[in-house]
């Protein structure tokens, strides 16, 4: 990992949560500071959006995973983290492509179908490819915050890039592509590169829901869907109500830290030295942005948006250039919403988690096990309170 | 639009564009004609410079389905694309 270039001391006083009227702290849930009067009726609204229940009368399916948006992201409120857990697919070819069997119902196969598609094809959920060579389970992270962390700079992300670790300190840090080349930042192999494609995509493969920005239904491993199983026109939703949902998601507050004892004070400065700071950058700064609100923040988010080697064992899929075994750093902003952690829901606790933590971690892992049992416990605590 | 070549067919002069928003990947099928123009970095080049992993810009239009190309420019060469 590279130092971050930018002069930070210049832009301390920009932190999202510090002015000079000591506004009212967010809670899980709220808006962010500092939105206009018209932004914040945006933000209501796309609330009722992203919490509206569909059917299929009103476009549900015939492909899903869940019949809103609200009903995976529930945890503490709208937004939050769920207990849900998907499935995706590849196939890392020996050429060394990766590809994500779009052409067979990939990446993401839906688990639900809506009772037309059930009685049409005698199917309750999408048929997993043959050519599946890699299938991952991906848990409901919480979004908040994404707003912030969709502003951070392309810059400001390959700052910190380090893929052939010329510093030789153990970590790389690289870049994922989406399939134009742009640079990606959401999802766990950060494939994509914006909230509002990923909200817009998110819409059509987990609920079923098409937008004028994808105006055409998933297929169903390939194969187009039966005449008749899903009859409300394209699109499902308008563009002022799927914006309205982004705008909703993208204005949402990052959720703010719990109150630290002495002892959980000594967290963060643990959490540095051990090296979890190399890979979970403690901030980033967003850029010049429309929204005054998202504009030059700081946003504490424990994530540089780099993919990272986790070691082999922890390999599932490959996405765009991300390995297998490659993982975007997980925001570590909202994890004492968490009941199940990393990618896949696999680790119980957070302390689980670390020590499932290996590849490129696997130092930082080492460090963790020889922390004694006063200085394991402040990290925790610390670690509890985001 | 702009998308990875996923698959060629020569003798169908057609490829496979991987395109999408978000996780909805969408495949589109490209048809080539002798009158599409092929370039990279601005030059003009061949059909066979095509490479699955290669990231393109396709312009055409799309009629009953079917997209044929008016232009294709090579954006990005295929990982490796070059290499001995």
């Amino acid at each position: 990992m590279k130092a971050p270039a930018i002069a930070l001391v210049l832009l301390s006083t920009a932190n999202a949560f510090s002015a000079a009227s000591c506004p009212p702290i967010p809670k899980p849930g709220d808006p962010l500071p500092g939105l206009t009067a018209a932004e914040l009726q945006r933000f209501e609204k796309g609330r009722e959006i992203f919490e509206r229940v569909f059917t299929p009368a009103t476009g549900l399916g015939p492909l899903f995973n869940a019949d809103a948006c609200g009903e995976c992201h529930e945890e503490p409120i709208g937004g939050g983290v769920g207990d849900e857990v998907e499935l995706h697919v590849a196939a890392f070819h020996g050429d060394g492509l990766c590809d994500p069997l779009a052409n067979k119902g990939g990446l993401v196969i839906q688990l639900h179908t809506t009772p037309a598609l059930q009685a049409a094809m005698g199917i309750d959920q999408e048929p997993i490819p043959d050519e599946a060579k890699g299938r991952a389970r991906r848990t409901t992270p919480d979004v908040l915050g994404f707003g912030l962390l969709d502003a951070v700079p392309d810059r400001e992300i390959l700052s910190r890039a380090d893929p052939d670790d010329r510093n030789h300190d153990g970590i790389s840090g690289r870049a994922n592509r989406f399939v134009d080349g742009r640079l990606g930042r959401f999802g766990r192999k950060a494939f994509v590169p914006n909230l509002r494609e990923f909200n817009m995509g998110a819409f059509v493969i987990e609920i079923g829901i098409t937008t004028p920005a994808v105006p055409t239904e998933e297929t169903i491993g390939g194969q187009p869907i039966p005449e008749g199983v899903d009859p409300v026109p394209e699109p499902e939703l308008s563009e002022e109500e799927a914006n309205l949902a982004d705008d909703f998601v993208r204005f949402l507050a990052p959720p703010v830290p719990g109150p630290l004892d002495a002892e959980g004070e000594r967290g963060p400065l643990i959490f540095g030295t051990i090296g979890c700071a190399a890979c979970h950058a403690p901030s980033l700064i967003t850029g010049d942005h429309p929204v005054a609100a998202l504009r030059f923040k700081r946003v504490e988010a424990y994530t540089d948006l780099l993919l990272h080697d986790m070691g082999a064992e922890r390999g599932d899929i490959c996405l765009g250039l991300a390995t297998p075994s490659e993982f975007r750093t997980e925001p570590l902003m909202g994890l004492r919403f968490s009941k199940s952690f990393m990618h896949d829901g696999k680790a119980k606790s957070i302390e689980e988690a670390i020590e499932l933590h290996a590849g490129e971690a696997a130092a930082t892992r080492a460090r963790f096990r020889h922390l004694s049992a006063l200085r394991r416990a402040a990290l925790l605590k610390f670690l509890e309170s985001l | 639009m702009i998308g990875t070549v996923v698959a060629i067919d020569p003798k169908a002069m057609t490829f496979d564009l991987l395109t999408g928003v978000g996780y909805a990947l969408r495949i589109r099928r490209i048809h080539l004609t002798a009158q599409t123009d092929f370039t990279s970095q601005r030059a003009e080049v061949t059909f066979s410079r095509l490479a699955a992993g290669s990231i393109v810009r396709v312009e055409g239009k799309t009629t009953g389905g079917v997209t044929t190309a008016s232009k294709t420019e090579i954006l990005q060469p295929a990982p490796g694309a070059g290499k001995p």
